[in-house]
């Protein structure tokens, strides 16, 4: 199979549905050229100004006409250059996007896509920089997709696309120029489904985005000690697929989560209250978090490091819950 | 009001640690102050645990079926609104046993230690399912997990043993087969640590003698309507060598006198205890100042201890008083036997069947009715001769029974 890198697999998904629905067009800070991080670079060569289209540095207003471009039929792909910016439009997604649906009765959807990269991308600075994952988790008429591998990222992007709700599609900076498989050719990934990795015994780690790649890669330290750890990328946190970290649970009755995004309130919170009320009694350990420390993520290369989980810090959690 | 703690009361001075028989309260239950909260079963009798206040029974710390020393906190009662630290109560089993002897303390704390880790056992979720699944006491199971935890892999590995220790005893066929493993019971086990120690540390010796019961057979043939008309019962064997040993004891009181650190504690009154036999094991309940009272007294009070002695329904003074022992096998077709001292007590007198003998009285062979006795002592306590004179001197009374009247 062919590798290609995520944003060239964000980039065919969303070539392939504006080719497939004609209502489909992206929109947002330097799409036209490609920038921040080349996702929609050579878009316009296809479709043409009318549907790659370049807008002021003004966030809340870029969702803003995807909120009234879908109220009235249109399917559009906005691009929010860094998710910290997604501040700046929380009335848009958060009070119109994800609740409009809701109070008109069923009568308008809103079939928009925010796309936008988190995390780390090295030394970006604390307003760059941060996982937001958890915010739009917590707000009822969301969808909130995090791709972690290319082919993740193509097909759950095409699936958002063609979802009727607004769906926060919350990409990973440094995993954009990182290739993988991807097969030609049009597949879908669902929302709501998790995927499994990698399966071990041991204990199950659940990781999101990027933190995928690098319990993978703790999987390998950890197996040559004797200790194999499922890896389960749930890939949406909503819908969140419930039912398949708690078969793992029930395999294996250890629950390591890994997120980018800081420890209080976050993402691995909601999943371990969730394998706790539906699972403890599978438990042989207590449930461990491994995410960014609750700081601002540093400018300083070192802090940065040691603010964000790292592979030493996923091993650590998995030896403990093994050991406990 | 504040939180009472209900403790298990000392009842005895041999009385260590009590078993908890049932709890006739629960967590919740309203009490007034008398009403019983819980039973008990010591080493001598079953005991119901009274509320010593009104209240709520806020919280209950044992099991039943736990030994709980004395001092020991059983269930604590409060107001219905009354928040009660129950962190407190954890591992405050060693309270309330500075009286105990040194020897005794270690051997229960110990157990102490063993049950507290029964009351909170340390276990993951899914290895106490497992447990429960397959209705395995987490207590025998050995955690391997932080501060002992017991984790799935050790229910795992316990399961393993189990069955694999089951095929081995299938394969072994060359062991002795045990037909029933009969748990002591409170009683039996504090009977046997009791005579142990009494066989081990104090130094017996035994005297014998036959009496001639000529004179007593007459007094209880002579006796026995009256004595019957005031005492409810007729006049027995055992109430005559009651009160005999109580007055010759009154001439020597180191026979009525119990060693304590090495100090002879010699005891004003005299009471005479008699084992009794019941199924269960061996029970002396003591007839007071039997010095002092006259013979149909003495049947009337010692027919009232042997009937509650075999109803259970003793009380623990009327155990725990004995001074000095009888033990009468006269019933049964035994010549001649010693005892093991009842500690503390210092002399303890065993008495054989009453047999038609010929023995030789002024010249003459005639035949007599004999019963052998023995007497053991305690000789830290007193020697050889001063036994001697006491089982002299009770020979003399008996064989002259008017003088006992």
């Amino acid at each position: 199979m062919r590798a290609i890198t995520y944003a060239e697999a964000l980039r065919e998904a969303l070539a392939e549905e504006m080719r497939r629905d004609e209502r489909v067009f992206v929109f947002g800070e330097d799409v036209e050229l490609g920038y921040a991080f080349t996702v929609c670079k050579g878009l316009i060569d296809e479709f043409g100004p009318e549907r790659v289209r370049d807008t002021p540095i003004c966030e809340q207003t870029i969702v803003g006409i995807a909120v009234g471009s879908s109220m009235i039929g249109m399917r559009p792909v906005p691009e929010i250059e860094f998710c910290d910016l997604l501040t700046l439009c929380m009335d848009q997604i958060c009070n119109e996007a994800a609740k409009l649906r809701y109070m008109s009765g069923g009568q308008v959807c809103f079939p928009l896509v925010v796309r936008s990269p988190a995390g780390k991308w090295g030394s970006f600075g604390a307003q760059h920089s941060q996982t937001l994952d958890a915010w739009f988790m917590h707000v009822p008429g969301l969808k909130v997709a995090v791709p972690a591998t290319p082919y993740d990222a193509k097909g759950l992007l095409k699936s958002a696309i063609r979802d009727d709700n607004p769906v926060l599609f919350i990409e990973r900076k440094l995993l954009y120029q990182i290739p993988g498989p991807v097969p030609e050719g049009e597949y879908l990934v669902p929302l709501g489904q998790a995927k499994i990795h990698r399966e071990g015994k041991d204990a199950t780690v659940v990781a999101i985005g990027r933190m995928v790649s690098l319990a993978l890669n703790a999987s390998e330290t950890l197996e040559k000690e004797g200790i194999k750890a499922t890896i389960l990328d749930p890939r949406t946190l909503v819908p969140l697929d419930r039912e398949s970290i708690l078969a793992s649970v029930r395999e294996t009755h250890r629950v390591v989560i890994v997120e980018e995004g800081c420890k209080t309130g976050g993402v691995g919170g909601e999943i371990a209250a969730v394998v706790s009320e539906e699972a403890l009694d599978d438990l042989d350990a207590p449930i461990r978090r491994v995410a960014a420390l609750d700081t601002p993520v540093p400018f300083n290369a070192a802090l940065e490091d040691f603010v964000l989980p790292s592979e030493e810090r996923i091993i650590q959690a998995v030896r403990d819950v093994v050991s406990f | 009001m504040m939180a009472t703690e209900v403790t298990i009361p000392n009842l005895g001075y041999t009385m260590t640690v009590a078993k908890i028989l049932r709890f006739v309260k629960s967590v919740g239950d309203s009490v007034e102050a008398g009403e019983t909260l819980f039973e008990i079963e010591t080493d001598k009798v079953n005991y119901g645990i009274e509320a010593p206040v009104s209240g709520v029974v806020k919280a209950i710390l044992r099991d039943e079926g736990d030994e709980v020393p004395v001092g020991g906190v059983v269930a604590i009662i409060g107001d219905r609104d009354e928040q009660v630290d129950l962190a407190r109560y954890m591992g405050r089993e060693g309270e309330g046993e500075g009286k105990a002897p040194e020897g005794e303390r270690q051997e229960r704390e110990v157990v102490s230690a063993a049950r507290l880790e029964k009351g909170r056992v340390l276990a993951s979720p899914v290895a106490r399912k497992m447990a429960r699944e397959r209705g395995i006491d987490l207590t025998l199971i050995r955690g391997s997990g932080r501060s002992g935890r017991i984790r799935m892999a050790d229910v795992e590995r316990y399961l393993r043993e189990v069955m694999t220790e089951g095929r081995e005893i299938e394969a072994g066929p060359t062991f002795p087969e045990i037909a029933e493993v009969i748990t002591m019971t409170s009683m039996r086990a504090t009977i046997a640590r009791r005579l142990s120690r009494s066989f081990r540390e104090a130094p017996h010796f035994n005297l014998f003698t036959e009496v001639d019961m000529t004179e007593v057979n007459r007094l209880r043939e002579s006796t026995g309507d009256s004595i019957e008309a005031q005492a409810g019962t007729r006049l027995s064997i055992n109430d005559i060598l009651i009160k005999g040993a109580a007055l010759v004891l009154r001439e020597f009181p180191l026979l009525n006198a119990r060693l304590v650190d090495e100090k002879i504690e010699v005891l004003k009154d005299i009471h005479i205890g008699l084992a009794v036999a019941l199924d269960e094991g061996l029970i002396v309940p003591a007839v007071e100042k039997a010095d002092h009272k006259r013979l149909w007294q003495i049947a009337r009070e010692r027919k009232d201890l042997v009937d509650r002695a075999r109803q259970g329904r003793l009380k623990l003074h009327e155990i725990e008083r004995g001074t000095f022992t009888i033990s009468n096998l006269g019933m049964y077709d035994v010549y001649f036997f010693t005892s093991i001292l009842n500690p503390p007590q210092t002399g303890i007198l065993s008495v054989g069947r009453i047999v038609e003998r010929p023995v030789v009285r002024g010249g003459s062979i005639v035949i007599r009715p004999i019963a052998d006795m023995s007497l053991a002592v305690d000789h830290r306590v007193v020697d050889g001769a001063v036994g001697a004179r006491f089982l002299e001197a009770l020979k003399r009374g008996l064989e002259n029974p008017y003088t006992l009247l």
